[in-house]
């Protein structure tokens, strides 16, 4: 299952990285929140806020890019000879979420390059939660965002469902404003998500918001893995169809 | 070995089933001692399959991308997996084509390497649906000669297919398929030959020219008669009396003659009724 896994993962990479609507993806939305958070702020850049942009674009990107990634597949039907494979279809899932985290990784460089050179940087930048924040986020956003597989790979008319997520997550999981601004009803959901407990790292929290935040991406990867099991089952029982 | 049947006799769900794709809701299906239900992996590795048409690769990666990365699905790795897509490709005559895009191939080369992916792991059993399905009589016939190749091999092939000739040519044993049950199972010879004695044969006479036709009303056994221009269809009973009466009757103006039993399409159009 690794070796498939990471074949899966730089073929992802490889034929997807560079396409005009990934990297608009990661990085141009990003740069819309940035302009109107920079309006009201007008301060330098400090890590939080890099990582809370990059986070936007991350986000955008993982979501365009699985749309992208699983569509494909089930336009070539190339989900066919993965399911008839001794491993089934969880080692090319998992796979397409790795290089999909990986090609979202570029927020990270890109946003701090346009971030920097519009507003400059804050002299106390702290690289390493910057860094390991943006990192530990990627992960973060594709479990996320990863629990979208099922939907998309198991009704025909899934992308649609992706309509709209993009702002629901952009709220919850804190990326922009702390989890104090967001109504009190939401407070509670918030720290369900894992980005908020990187972000709260970020802004200056201890380790175990981190190690939180792993774990529960962790379980959410289990989540997923069960859910790309489930789907297996449903195609194979009640012959759904895997293609577009 | 072939199965035949028309559009909805349960050919592809039966392929499906033998293929992991689908799971019975009885019986069992076993792939070189394997249940494909309960031994569902061993049995993925016995057998390698294309279920045909264009799609079932990545376009925007190579014949030998794609090769290697359906190549890990099945356990291969390193130089032996490198080595056997080389070869593969070179056995269906894409090496010349190996570092393009599969999105530039045409539908006859697309068939051509699924057909190579299927065989990467050195399935013992081979499952084709349809191989040759849109694909013009060169590219068909070459899929063909491909088919056979594998088969002599010594992988035992399954196709289904609406190509009578193409189920005659290479199958060894026939399976007609109607309302998701098997109808017959035979030889194609047995099958004609078996549809002879409801039919009758076919006897075929070509005359020195166009305008000498010879009246066969009297031949013996006779069931229907056909008139082309110089060349004289007749279905009989019996083909070696019909034989014998028209060399001793009007050999002198018969230069060629032929008898052949009811075709597999015309055994497969009685066995569906839809003549």
């Amino acid at each position: 299952m690794f070796p498939t896994a990471c074949r899966a993962a730089i073929d992802q990479i490889r034929t997807q990285a560079v396409s005009p609507m990934s990297l608009l993806a990661a990085l141009a939305m990003p740069a819309v929140f940035a302009f109107i958070l920079y309006s009201h702020t007008a301060t330098h850049t400090d890590a939080a806020t890099a990582v809370g942009i990059a986070g936007i674009g991350m986000l955008n990107a993982v979501i365009v890019d699985l749309l992208v990634s699983l569509s494909g597949e089930k336009r070539w039907k190339t989900l066919y000879p993965a399911l008839s494979s001794p491993g089934g279809l969880i080692p090319l899932v998992v796979g397409r979420l790795v290089g999909v985290a990986v090609q979202s990784l570029i927020s990270l460089p890109g946003t701090l390059l346009m971030l920097t050179l519009i507003w400059g940087m804050s002299p106390n930048f702290d690289w390493s939660r910057w860094f390991l924040g943006g990192l530990c986020l990627a992960v973060a956003t594709t479990a996320l965002v990863g629990l979208l597989s099922y939907s998309l790979l198991r009704f025909p008319s899934s992308p649609g469902m992706t309509n709209g997520l993009t702002g629901v997550l952009i709220a919850l999981s804190t990326l922009l404003v702390p989890s104090t601004a967001l109504p009190p009803f939401m407070q509670p959901i918030a720290w369900l998500v894992p980005q908020s407990h990187v972000m709260a790292w970020v802004h200056g929290g201890a380790v175990a918001e981190l190690a939180t935040a792993l774990s529960q991406s962790t379980l959410i990867y289990l989540v997923i893995l069960l859910s790309v099991r489930r789907v297996e089952h449903a195609a194979r029982a009640r012959a759904i169809p895997l293609e577009a | 070995m072939s199965i035949l049947g028309s559009n909805g006799a349960g050919k592809t769900t039966t392929v499906r089933m033998l293929t992991g794709l689908l799971l019975p809701t009885a019986g069992e299906a076993v792939i070189e001692g394997y249940d494909v239900v309960r031994e569902r992996r061993k049995a993925a590795l016995a057998c390698g399959s294309s279920l045909g048409g264009d799609s079932g690769l990545y376009p925007r990666l190579t014949a030998l991308q794609n090769l290697a990365f359906f190549g890990l699905m099945y356990g291969m790795r390193g130089q032996a997996l490198k080595r056997r897509a080389a070869e593969l490709l070179d056995h269906v005559n894409l090496t010349d084509r190996a570092d393009e895009p599969v999105s530039t191939f045409s539908r006859g080369m697309r068939q051509r390497l699924h057909l190579a992916r299927a065989l990467l792991h050195k399935p013992p059993v081979l499952i084709l649906d349809e191989p040759s399905a849109g694909l013009d009589p060169h590219s068909a016939a070459s899929m063909r000669r491909l088919v056979r190749s594998f088969a002599d091999e010594g992988h035992s092939v399954l196709l289904t297919t609406h190509d009578m000739r193409e189920a005659e040519e290479l199958s060894s044993r026939v399976v007609l398929m109607k309302d998701g049950s098997v109808h017959t199972e035979a030889t194609p010879a047995e099958l004609r030959l078996g549809a002879a004695r409801q039919h009758g044969f076919v006897v075929e006479v070509i005359w020195n020219g166009s305008d000498s036709t010879g009246n066969c009303s009297n031949c013996p056994g006779l069931m229907d008669i056909k008139q082309d221009r110089g060349v004289t269809r007749l279905r009989v009973r019996d083909g070696g009396m019909a034989v014998q009466w028209l060399l001793a009757e009007l050999g002198a103006q018969i230069p060629s003659l032929s008898v052949s039993p009811p075709t597999l399409e015309e055994v497969f159009l009685s066995m569906t009724e839809v003549r």
